[in-house]
């Protein structure tokens, strides 16, 4: 096992090679110059010359991408033209945010999709098992911003109930230990008794985490149904029956574990996505997450940012597939590595 | 080996399973009886689609959707099984009536290793610490004949042959101190040969050791022959004849039993053709069957009473009973016995 993921590891950096070349070619070929962006339309040419020459958009293309490969072999991924900073400290000072949203919209959609899809699959063709199926398909047809716009209104704008953005109220400062704010609000019940930044943060993240786990469940839950409703057909279902195990046995137990298979490949990718797409989520609820720097990052033509951030975002979608690939193998005995 | 015939341990009496389809009711099994007694091997014989593997399954309280037993008794002991509560039902499955299946490869769950699946129907249904029940485990993997059983027993079935995989599966319809009875559905139809002979000799050798009674459902006539006490043929979902194994191979009486037999390449009474006998035409369609006797259009002595009327049961000798207007006596008058 350790043998595989040791081999899975290292074939990342072929992959990244290839991500780093495709990044740094296709934002070379973009119109628009980021120099002449960064400095404003009042700028004069020579201060425009002097900016290209400090970014080094004045050497030939394949010597800025040999000294681009360079640096990022040192993990040294450039200044943000924007804001100077590194995009390094950038990039992991917002990462956490996504990573904490993301974490919380799979949970939300794994647990309801998989009960959504097993309790549609064991009571198929009923009233529930339509209404569920129909409100996935709902789901996976509503635009994301859209439901993040309708959410606010209701629960924020009519009931009063949730923050319309942010991550926790802004009044409240927090010591950044984790920077994932629901991990360092419970540190501070333990260590202040002080309960007001955990529902703070617990009150911020829920509607973006539900506007974001909407789709994976509608998702999760179809893929949960079909795949539950084939192996409850298998022989070693009938043979769990026919040991006189309850029906929750075998349903929970013999049949799960088999029909959860697949689901565990899309909850990876939705994963995934939620790491590297949550954008207009972010966006909306002005979630501080790498979503929404990317996306100004995009439109500000901030090379270093958006190249630093597709990087990011492609390492952290093949580890997952890793992850996956991983706990696949543990419920899968057919699968050694 | 000494058999107490008087006492049925299983009564299935005038037993309708039905399975409604949007093209009208199919009745897979109709009106069928029989009796199994304490350390027989009954035999259910007919070709696939006859309801040899409905019966077992509602004995078993095991129809699949849309299935329903519509009328009949399943006496097992003193009770009717139909009558039991789904918890009661628990109790009896894999304890005291348990199954095997004909796919031994697809039988057991493939993501959890035997000692889980062999220990969970142990705990199931005995007071046993973990300890105790994986030590039984164990034995019961020994008794069956797999090879170091203590190594055996954390494989996952996928690390075992069909014929390996079977003998977990009896091993697993075994584990109560006093298994009542076996169901064993076409247990050898997916093993070779060889494995096939070993898996039914280590049946009956297993039988032999805790007394308990087979319901043995085959369509092969050779199984019957090696295992059965008794046999009961079956056809679309009729009990047509039924007797002891030897009154059944020597004076078979119902044309589609007498088929069964010619059917069979090695058997010397009926070595006499060159070719191989089949019975000609096809098994009905359960949904297209009129009152009268299923088999009247692939039958050789079909008379006019066939198509209008299924006959009753009638006794040749005590034990042997056979439904065919050709052989009733009390039809006699219209051809008595071909």
């Amino acid at each position: 096992m350790i043998k595989y993921i040791t081999k899975r590891l290292i074939l990342l950096i072929p992959t990244l090679f290839g991500v780093v070349t495709i990044v740094f070619f296709m934002m070379s070929l973009a119109p628009g110059d980021p120099a002449r962006l960064a400095l404003g339309a009042h700028a004069t040419p020579e201060a425009v010359e002097a900016m290209r020459h400090e970014l080094g958009l004045d050497r030939p293309l394949h010597i800025q991408y040999l000294n681009y490969l360079k640096q990022v072999a040192v993990f040294d991924f450039g200044k943000s033209i924007k804001t100077g900073e590194p995009v390094l400290y950038e990039l992991l000072s917002r990462f956490p945010a996504t990573i904490e949203l993301s974490v919380v919209s799979i949970i939300i959609s794994t647990i309801l999709g998989i009960l959504a899809g097993i309790i549609s699959a064991t009571r198929q063709n009923s009233m529930i098992d339509f209404g569920a199926m129909f409100a996935a398909l709902v789901g996976v047809s509503m635009p994301v911003f859209w439901l993040a716009l309708i959410l606010i209104m209701v629960f924020s704008v009519g009931l009063n109930l949730f923050p319309t953005g942010g991550r926790i109220n802004i009044r409240l400062f927090m010591d950044p230990l984790t920077q994932f704010y629901l991990l360092d609000a419970i540190v501070y019940i333990f260590r202040e008794g002080d309960f007001s930044y955990f529902l703070s943060a617990l009150k911020h993240i829920i509607l973006p985490a539900v506007a974001l786990a909407t789709i994976p469940l509608a998702v999760i839950a179809r893929v949960t149904r079909s795949s539950m409703l084939e192996v409850v057909r298998q022989d070693y279902i009938r043979t769990a029956r026919a040991k006189g195990l309850s029906e929750r046995t075998v349903i929970y137990k013999h049949a799960l574990r088999n029909a959860l298979l697949p689901v565990i490949t899309i909850i990876g990718i939705e994963f995934g996505y939620n790491l590297a797409g949550a954008v207009l989520t972010e966006e909306i609820f002005s979630w501080p997450g790498i979503g929404r720097w990317l996306y100004s990052a995009v439109t500000a033509r901030d090379i270093p940012a958006v190249q630093g951030g597709v990087i990011l975002i492609a390492v952290v979608f093949v580890l997952v597939n890793l992850a996956v690939d991983i706990f696949y193998a543990y419920i899968n005995p057919k699968i050694r590595y | 080996m000494i058999k107490d015939h008087q006492t049925a341990v299983l009564e299935v009496d005038r037993l309708v399973t039905e399975f409604p389809t949007p093209k009208g009711t199919i009745r897979a099994v109709n009106d069928v009886s029989f009796q199994l007694h304490q350390g027989e091997t009954l035999a259910l014989v007919g070709e696939s689609g006859c309801g040899k593997s409905v019966t077992a399954l509602s004995i078993m309280g095991l129809l699949a959707h849309p299935g329903r037993i519509s009328s009949g008794t399943i006496r097992y002991g003193k009770d009717d099984l139909l009558g039991y509560s789904t918890s009661q039902m628990r109790k009896i499955r894999g304890n005291k009536i348990s199954m095997i299946f004909q796919e031994p490869m697809t039988s057991l769950n493939p993501v959890f290793r035997i000692k889980d699946q062999m220990m969970e129907v142990i705990l199931e249904h005995q007071d046993l610490s973990s300890k105790a029940a994986f030590d039984r485990a164990v034995e019961l993997l020994g008794m069956v004949g797999i090879p170091s059983p203590e190594k055996r027993i954390m494989d996952f079935p996928h690390h075992l042959s069909g014929g390996m995989r079977q003998r977990v599966m009896i091993a697993m319809a075994l584990t109560s101190p006093d298994p009542g009875i076996l169901i064993a559905d076409e247990p050898t139809t997916a093993l070779d040969v060889t494995i096939q002979a070993q898996i039914l000799q280590l049946i009956r050798k297993l039988q032999e050791k805790n007394g308990m009674s087979l319901l043995l459902i085959t369509h092969d006539m050779g199984v019957v022959a090696k295992m059965a006490d008794r046999v009961a043929v079956m056809y679309a979902g009729k009990k047509i004849e039924e007797a002891d194994v030897i009154e059944c191979f020597e004076n078979p009486c119902h044309p589609y039993t007498r088929g069964l037999l010619n059917s069979i390449p090695s058997n010397k009474k009926y070595k006499g053709a060159n070719r191989l006998e089949a019975i000609q035409g096809f098994v009905p369609n359960l949904l297209e069957l009129g009152k009268g006797c299923p088999f009247t259009n692939r039958c050789t002595v079909a008379m006019d009473i066939c198509q209008a009327a299924f006959p009753s049961q009638a006794q040749i000798i005590e034990g042997h009973h056979v439904c065919c207007h050709a052989v009733n006596p009390t039809d006699a008058d219209k051809g008595g016995r071909p």
